[in-house]
């Protein structure tokens, strides 16, 4: 299992005096394009915000006093006093739009949105940023999985429609001279080797650092050149480029994979499995329309839904337009009157505020289904079980079922293996919402141990000793949470590219893979590089480096063979669960209606380790394999050696042996070409300790990891049945 | 377990007994069971050593000893070391050659303390992988081995 790095750029943002002491993990490029797309009221602005930060990478230090430290980086001051005037005059902005980011001079233009009203809290974020646009969508329904599949599509399709407007509106408001920013593209990269006289003086810093920054339009891409000294580049992963697509535009998973970064993944703020909250461009630049997103989510809602076969309306009742009405809420985020400001934590919470107002409603309900409480003006039509249900329904808790269904989960019951004419003689049953079912989407959580963050390099110009101690705290800011998103939709994209190379992830603004019954065949594909979930991720964000765990949303329900699985709603036995990507992680997967399993790293090496020893054990009689015996024999305590011995036994074909032989010489050349394949050494006794560690490993196997066989099967069984029956 | 590629024999038997079994004496082992694997693998060494050299005389169908010891060690239903030695030696070459370097072995197998049990235990359970210990260990004493198909080796009486 190989360990995942990221390195998106520096970090941009640190507080340094008094006693704060901490740093943000947030890198420069997504710092200066989340200010831009919040911040800015016109193109001037735009472009402006992009380059505002251009000297951080410098990392120029200067100690004010004890304990106080300032980040010299501003363009027009200090030792980069000159490139304003040069990069002001090639972006076509006013020279001082830049270089009063911090400091109000009255004689020179100013931004009409400061930092400080996009990121309100500098440290930890409490609040949305106080003048920033923000739309959310709510779906009022608990995390249940009869309704996954439909709540991943209706996110998906909202975080589409919203970027596709603002992608619109971008490319008619962001034009430099005449041209349309279409990208935004930062280089980093370090030189060292360079000497500084003691104490700096500007215009050495300026010479040798700061005039080879650049900042210009490259055909429709806005390039940011930076160059950071340092004092030793050995070991010290630093240079990287990062582009930013800003069309709206589905990007290929090799674009994500290598440093590009798409639009609707720069204005997703915070996602779950129940809200979605995007940021969106000044009301100059975009404006909300939220009768209108509404209706286009629900258009965009059904396409997917379409896609995936599942049924939205049925005898003239549009239950995706039921759905809305109810549970659904797409609005923008509220300035609250009294405390005029706008808790992150509170805001997320909007779909149990709603969930609240429907328990409290007179008319309210509760889902049987799901346990949602809801209202609703439709009454189910009358359905029959034999309509809902197979013949091998197992969920015998849910029979009886008549009203009180939740709009959402009512797909689940209008898309039951008989409905609209399915499972009739030559009609395939329905299975959109049954049997195999995979859903790994990007989460808004991360975890890190804040004592890793140690500085692994002092920048060279850092005279002040800013990086000289170890740093206090990391803080999170919304841009934090745009990190964190960043990168767990980069280990699914890394996924997805896995199985299908060059595809498009089947929810891609989501960032999510979804799959159904139908492609029970790629869920199994996928489940063997799950192991990428159990490993170390590392974030590059000179000067630091630190291990943090990305988390994923995570459903997986796989079929062994067990043919009528898709008949038995074994959709309503698993919940959705978010879980981390580290070596300790666990992933819950529904073997099928009866079993479930927690997998984790041990679980699925020593899976992997006795696969790999099958594929040494081809024979086969009639329908015994000798992998599937020996597996079988090892895991009942006997030694790998005698298990091949009597698993050849077993399945060799005795007439097709040659006239001298026996079936005990052609068994015990099996047993001895897989000793000598797994534990022949030089040393006659160093082999058999190596058989010895083997078998140990094995005898164990059972008492450790009960569930291993079902593993090994999920993960490699190519005969393992997914079809319905 | 490399084969060796001289195909003609460098000691006699009697000495390439004596080197085998002093190697499983020397065995090196890390494991909790290395005097039981010791004195397992000189069981074997002695049901190897003692069978005739005219098995492996015949062109026509070769002789595998190493599959037969397998065989027949687990089929036996004898309860020593020693039960055991004499119960598959009897099966797989009756008329067993006898040498002086199998006089201490033989000595050794015929206890019944613990480690013997133990050893016994072992031959039964994991009777091919020790099989495969012996075989190493004799193939490298006798740098050569009769079992070998290609072997040409036609031993005589006088070796014996």
């Amino acid at each position: 299992m190989s360990p995942i790095a990221f390195n998106f750029g520096p970090i941009a943002r640190t507080a340094a005096g008094g006693r704060d002491d901490t740093i943000n993990l947030a890198s420069l490029p997504l710092h200066v394009l989340l200010n831009a797309l919040t911040a800015a009221t016109s193109a001037e602005e735009f472009i402006a915000w992009l380059w505002h930060d251009l000297y951080k990478p410098a990392f120029q230090w200067a100690k004010k006093n004890d304990n106080d430290f300032s980040w010299l980086h501003i363009p027009g001051i200090g030792a980069f006093q000159t490139a304003e005037k040069i990069f002001a005059a090639r972006t076509g902005i006013r020279e001082g739009l830049v270089s009063t980011h911090h400091f109000k001079i009255k004689s020179l233009p100013r931004f009409q949105v400061q930092e400080w009203q996009v990121m309100s809290d500098q440290g930890d974020q409490v609040n949305l940023g106080s003048k920033v646009n923000y739309l959310q969508l709510s779906i009022a329904a608990e995390p249940a999985l009869a309704t996954a599949l439909v709540r991943a599509a209706i996110a998906d399709a909202f975080i589409e429609v919203v970027t596709r407007k603002v992608a619109a509106a971008l490319q008619k408001a962001l034009r430099l001279k005449g041209f349309p920013i279409e990208r935004v593209r930062f280089e980093f990269k370090s030189v060292y080797g360079r000497s500084f006289s003691s104490p700096f003086n500007d215009s050495e810093i300026w010479d040798k650092v700061g005039k080879h920054f650049d900042v210009r339009l490259d055909g429709t891409t806005f390039v940011m050149e930076h160059v950071t000294p340092l004092s030793d580049t050995t070991g010290i992963p630093f240079d990287t480029v990062f582009t930013a697509d800003l069309t709206g535009k589905l990007l290929t998973l090799e674009e994500l994979i290598n440093n590009t970064i798409s639009l609707s993944e720069l204005l997703v703020l915070y996602q779950d499995s129940r809200t979605i909250i995007i940021a969106v461009p000044q009301s100059q630049i975009y404006t909300i329309d939220q009768v209108k997103l509404t209706q286009e989510t629900i258009a965009a809602t059904r396409k997917r839904l379409n896609d995936f076969d599942v049924l939205t309306a049925v005898k003239g009742v549009d239950y995706l337009q039921v759905a809305f009405k109810s549970q659904v809420e797409i609005r923008k985020v509220p300035v609250e009157e009294i405390e005029k400001k706008r808790p992150l934590e509170k805001i997320v919470l909007r779909p149990s505020e709603l969930m609240t107002e429907a328990r409290n409603d007179p008319s309210g309900q509760i889902c049987r289904l799901t346990g949602t409480p809801f209202t609703s003006s439709l009454i189910p039509s009358p359905t029959s079980l034999s309509d809902l249900f197979s013949s091998s329904f197992v969920d015998t808790e849910f029979t009886g079922l008549v009203g009180d269904i939740s709009p959402l989960a009512h797909f689940y019951l209008l898309n039951s293996p008989n409905s609209d004419g399915a499972g009739k003689t030559g009609v395939p049953k329905r299975a959109s919402l049954r049997g195999s079912f995979m859903l790994l989407a990007p989460a808004s959580h991360v975890a890190f141990d804040e004592g890793q963050a140690q500085a692994i390099d002092r920048p060279l110009l850092d005279q002040g000793g800013r990086f000289a101690n170890t740093l206090s705290r990391i803080t999170t800011t919304t841009q934090e949470f745009t990190l964190f998103q960043q990168m767990s939709r980069r280990i699914i994209a890394n996924l997805w590219q896995s199985i299908a190379p060059g595809e498009p992830l089947p929810l891609p603004y989501l960032g999510a893979i979804a799959l159904t019954h139908k492609q029970a065949q790629s869920i199994k594909l996928l489940l063997p590089k799950l192991k990428q979930v159990f490993t170390d991720v590392t974030l590059h964000v000179y000067p630091f480096e630190i291990t943090v765990r990305p988390a994923i949303e995570v459903v997986i329900e796989t079929a062994l063979t067990d043919q009528k699985h898709a008949g038995k709603h074994t959709l309503l036995k698993t919940t959705p669960r978010v879980v981390t990507v580290e070596p300790r992680s666990t992933l819950p997967l529904l073997i099928d209606d009866k079993v479930q399993i927690n997998v984790t790293a041990e679980l699925f090496e020593r899976a992997e380790m006795l696969y790999r020893l099958m594929l040494s054990l081809p024979r086969q009689k009639r329908k015994i394999r000798q992998s599937d015996l020996w597996l079988k024999l090892i895991l009942n305590s006997s030694d790998p050696i005698t298990a091949v011995f009597e698993s050849a036994q077993a399945t060799i074909d005795s007439k097709k042996l040659p006239k001298n032989s026996s079936m005990e010489h052609a068994a015990f050349r099996d047993a001895e070409s897989f000793w000598l394949q797994y534990f022949d050494t030089d040393s006659p006794a160093q082999s058999w300790d190596a058989y010895e560690r083997q078998r140990l490993e094995t005898s164990t196997t059972l008492e450790q990891f009960p569930a291993i066989m079902l593993l090994i099967r999920a993960l490699h069984d190519p005969d393992t049945k997914g079809s319905l029956p | 377990m490399t084969q060796p590629q001289d195909k003609k024999p460098k000691k006699p038997l009697e000495q390439t007994l004596a080197e085998a079994l002093q190697a499983a004496k020397d065995l090196d082992l890390q494991s909790s069971r290395a005097d039981a694997v010791r004195l397992a693998v000189q069981t074997l060494l002695l049901i190897r050593g003692g069978m005739n050299p005219d098995l492996f005389a015949k062109q026509d169908r070769k002789f595998n000893p190493y599959p037969a010891l397998v065989k027949y060690i687990r089929a036996s239903n004898t309860e020593t070391l020693g039960a055991l030695a004499d119960d598959v030696l009897r099966n797989i070459s009756p008329e067993f050659i006898t040498l002086r370097s199998l006089g201490l072995p033989a000595e050794e197998i015929y206890r019944s303390d613990e480690l013997g049990q133990q050893a016994m235990t072992l031959l039964k359970e994991e009777t091919t992988p020790l099989v495969m210990l012996m075989k190493r260990l004799y193939q490298e004493a006798r740098g050569f081995d009769e079992a070998d198909s290609a072997s040409g080796e036609s031993p005589t009486p006088s070796e014996a």
